[in-house]
């Protein structure tokens, strides 16, 4: 059953008692809130995601309104499996925190897999993954480039199988900030687009419904076809540059959550995701420029 | 004559001119040009000694270097992998 089979309030009913268990890719996650607003937003950037059998999970968590003495302010905070990892947050930014937190569950505890911190797409079998620093415009490319025939597999985190080094998909929401989400809505006018959230640690935030494609299959694991840095810059034509392969692994090593936790199979994974890929450097400052470079990447 | 310490399992990767060298024993992920590259890849062999050891770097290398300074350059590269652990001397 997917998650659009329940009206908002049955949605709101089960969350805020048994919770529901929800299916991103190769994790399942029992989610659990009181808040209307959390339900809400899991309703629409979900709505076509599994729900499993409550039998497991790999990860169980709670978005709530924490009794917190002395905060008059009204906030929420993310458990899992009753430990609080963050700090909490103003109760306007909970989905926010509830996708920082899924986040953070996969980053640290999916170790059947190399997690980077990248976004990961995929066309004609093959993947490409962006790596790159906040405020290189990785999330605003990935969000292009989904609605351009790329098939979404993680905005933010690429999944490495280390028995097979094929990309694994989560397809969940893209989380767009400041002015990207007006770059996104005039660009892909089509696209659905959470409410906005202000003033949180990385400035206004929304979330991205992931293409409904890409969630139903979600099951597909895709082969490593390109390692590309993008980097916005304004004015600058929409160009590749071949990179070095090497620094290409110590940016990977840096960067992977898990590099250090894998050891040797680490290193492996990354090596070979490497040896499988085209490796480059990325500027651009227009998004039908930049679409067009992937469409010639894709053919090559 | 010098050696991979036993105890010590390094995983070397080369592409084009760099390597990159993993120690499994400490974690770290080391860079290498391709000289020092190519002095690893030697050593994984077993132990050498300079003399051979300059043979098969230099066979290794893109480019011709004089012999002399590269006898030198592998020593100061010898030293740089002593101070990580990398590689031993040994009788």
């Amino acid at each position: 059953m997917k998650v659009a089979a329940l009206s908002n309030t049955q949605l709101a009913h089960r969350l805020r008692s048994e919770g529901i268990w929800l299916r991103t890719g190769p994790v399942v996650t029992h989610i659990q809130t009181p808040l209307p607003e959390v339900a809400e937003a899991i309703g629409q950037s979900y709505a076509h995601h599994e729900l499993t059998d409550p039998a497991w999970a790999d990860f169980h968590v709670r978005v709530y309104a924490p009794f917190l003495r002395g905060h008059w302010r009204a906030q929420s905070q993310f458990s899992f499996d009753g430990y609080i990892p963050f700090k909490p947050l103003p109760r306007a930014h909970a989905f926010a925190l509830l996708e920082w937190g899924l986040n953070w569950c996969v980053a640290n505890h999916l170790h059947n897999h190399l997690v980077i911190h990248a976004a990961a797409l995929e066309r004609g079998g093959r993947a490409v993954v962006l790596p790159a620093p906040p405020g290189s415009g990785k999330s605003t490319l990935c969000a292009a480039l989904i609605h351009r025939g790329w098939r979404l597999l993680s905005d933010e985190l690429s999944l490495v199988r280390l028995s097979d080094g094929r990309l694994s998909a989560l397809a969940r929401p893209v989380n767009l900030k400041n002015t990207s989400i007006g770059i996104i809505r005039n660009f892909a006018p089509e696209a659905v687009i959470g409410r906005e959230t202000h003033d949180t640690s990385k400035g206004t935030v929304a979330h991205l419904n992931p293409p409904p494609e890409s969630v139903i299959r979600q099951d597909e694991t895709a082969a490593p076809g390109w390692v590309v840095f993008p980097k916005w810059q304004a004015g600058a034509p929409a160009e590749l540059k071949a990179r070095s392969k090497a620094r290409t692994l110590l940016h990977f090593a840096d960067n992977a959550f898990n590099y250090s936790q894998l050891g040797s199979a680490g290193f492996r994974a990354a090596a070979a995701l490497i040896d499988a890929s085209g490796c480059y450097d990325f500027t651009y400052s227009n998004l039908d420029e930049a679409i067009a470079v992937f469409e010639q990447l894709a053919a090559t | 004559m010098w050696r991979i310490p036993q105890a010590n399992e390094i995983l070397l990767r080369r592409w084009d001119d760099e390597w990159v060298v993993y120690h499994v024993d400490s974690g770290s992920t080391y860079l290498l040009n391709a000289l020092g590259g190519c002095v690893l890849q030697a050593l994984r062999n077993g132990q050498v000694g300079i003399e051979d050891l300059s043979g098969q770097v230099a066979s290794c290398l893109p480019a011709d270097e004089p012999a002399d300074r590269l006898q030198e350059s592998i020593q100061e590269s010898l030293r740089q992998f002593m101070r990580l652990h990398l590689v031993e001397a040994c009788a």
